[in-house]
């Protein structure tokens, strides 16, 4: 195959039956997770620029990531200002992410067409956010860029993101309190989130592909930093002393009434994992308000020197929230040349070989809907890149 | 995380697809989320769809950098 076209990477995903039970579940994942080998020798600033166009979905969250590593290792502290608009970048990126799962991937699981139109919309919206908070687009500069944030235009943006989000969402997501409103409410609704929990809760799949696996604990940054420097294996297959983790909605949204109440009846399984991501994206123009807001409260800055300093050397971690869960990149400079990049996503948590989706599969009764049930499950998840799915029947012992 | 790959433009289609070479490889994407698209830019595609335009100085770079990357030494 042509490298080129090949570097993208798949999730392919093989069950094995044994008497009608899956006994096992084998994940391998061709994704290139080469960013080191790419990336070391170069000098940090061209780094930081190249980073974010390395993403199709989530180039804004990875870039922020790349510059909050290099400030760590810098020394460099970015005012509250400049944090609180990285913080309203990442989450207009997470709102477009989320968007995508309820427009493009969710209607073909319930068998109808992708939204594209609707999609569009939010993706419009969501890039004219950039250049309203930093026109010369300098977001991912250390210290910060040039913040100027053109309020009209930054309003506009959020207005109709936040009517996209409510014609996707629904109004009502952060004031349910338990199974019976969700219920209610997913019976009446004809939008495509609606349809789609309904259909969990009415094909009884509201706990399937429920298994032990913690979510990931918000650790703070040096824990990612200790891992990702000591051990050149944990980006590929990543794990909390030695134990799985999920990462995602599911543990953003943890501690709301409705999620507690539906973890407590379902465990991590189908209603919890996308009514959390429905959840997620429902709380999403309010938690952007609040970043807005704090950009206009704070004093303006001074920005950083324009050029970094050629003889940085240390290194650090930086980290930033997406839609598909906690991601984290480590860099070590010198002299600013870039002598180490790893980088941990979430698609190597959830999709680890004895992560969330292999342990939520295996011992279940391997019927015809399984395919079905398994495709559910793998959005709930949402790989970052294409799945591949086999089942294959092995005779019994 | 996937990798976001350049894909060049070469036919715009009546239905709101056109076809992309990406890194030589042929295949028909859906334009339903790109405004305007013109034969010779560069665009992103993710999953059949084409999802934003780039400058043609921004694609060479990518390609240049992913050329450096040898899938068959990427991790399992």
């Amino acid at each position: 195959m042509n490298a080129r076209a090949s570097v993208e990477g798949t999730l392919s995903i093989q069950i094995v039956v044994i008497d009608a039970t899956v006994a096992d579940v084998r994940l391998r994942s061709t994704r290139a997770t080469g960013m080191e080998r790419m990336l070391t020798g170069r000098p940090m600033d061209e780094v930081l620029a190249l980073v974010p166009m390395l993403f199709s979905l989530c180039g804004m969250a990875q870039g922020i990531a790349a510059v909050r590593a290099c400030e760590s290792a810098l020394g460099m502290f970015p005012s509250p200002r400049q944090r609180a608009a990285r913080e309203l970048l990442i989450l207009a990126e997470m709102t477009a992410s989320h968007a995508w799962q309820v427009t493009m991937d969710w209607p073909r699981l319930l068998g109808g067409q992708p939204d594209p139109a609707a999609l569009l919309v939010a993706r419009r919206a969501v890039a004219e956010i950039p250049p309203a908070l930093y026109p010369a687009r300098d977001w991912n500069r250390p210290g910060g860029g040039m913040l100027k944030p053109n309020a009209p235009a930054l309003d506009d943006a959020l207005d109709r993101l936040s009517g996209t989000v409510e014609t996707l969402a629904g109004t009502g997501m952060m004031t349910f309190d338990d199974i019976g409103e969700l219920s209610r409410w997913a019976r009446s609704s004809r939008t495509t989130a609606a349809r789609m929990l309904a259909r969990v809760m009415t094909d009884d799949m509201a706990g399937f592909g429920r298994s032990g696996v913690p979510a990931l604990p918000d650790l703070p940054d040096h824990w990612f930093a200790e891992r990702l420097a000591a051990d050149p294996g944990f980006s590929a297959a990543p794990s909390v002393d030695g134990r799985p983790a999920e990462t995602g909605a599911l543990g953003r949204t943890a501690g709301t009434r409705l999620m507690t109440s539906l973890t407590s009846l379902f465990g991590n399984g189908l209603l919890p994992r996308l009514t959390a991501r429905v959840t997620d994206l429902a709380a999403l123009p309010q938690r952007m308000r609040e970043a807005a807001g704090r950009i206009a409260a704070e004093a303006s800055d001074t920005p950083s020197p324009a050029s970094t300093s050629s003889d940085a050397t240390g290194s650090g971690v930086g980290t930033a929230d997406t839609a598909r869960g906690r991601l984290a990149h480590w860099v070590a400079l010198r002299h600013g040349i870039v002598t180490g990049y790893r980088t941990v996503a979430p698609n190597e948590w959830n999709f680890h070989p004895r992560g969330a989706l292999a342990r939520g599969l295996i011992g279940l009764p391997a019927d015809d809907d399984l395919p079905a049930r398994v495709g559910l499950l793998i959005a709930a998840l949402d790989p970052c890149v294409p799945c591949h799915v086999s089942v294959e029947e092995h005779a019994g012992a | 995380m996937c990798l976001a790959i350049p894909a060049r433009v070469v036919e715009i289609h009546a239905d709101d697809t056109a076809t992309v070479s990406l890194g030589g490889v042929r295949k028909q994407v859906s334009m339903a989320l790109i405004e305007d698209p013109a034969v010779g830019e560069y665009v992103i595609v993710h999953v059949g769809y084409a999802l934003s335009k780039l400058d043609p100085a921004e694609a060479e770079r990518t390609l240049a950098l992913l050329a450096s990357l040898d899938p068959t030494e990427a991790a399992a």
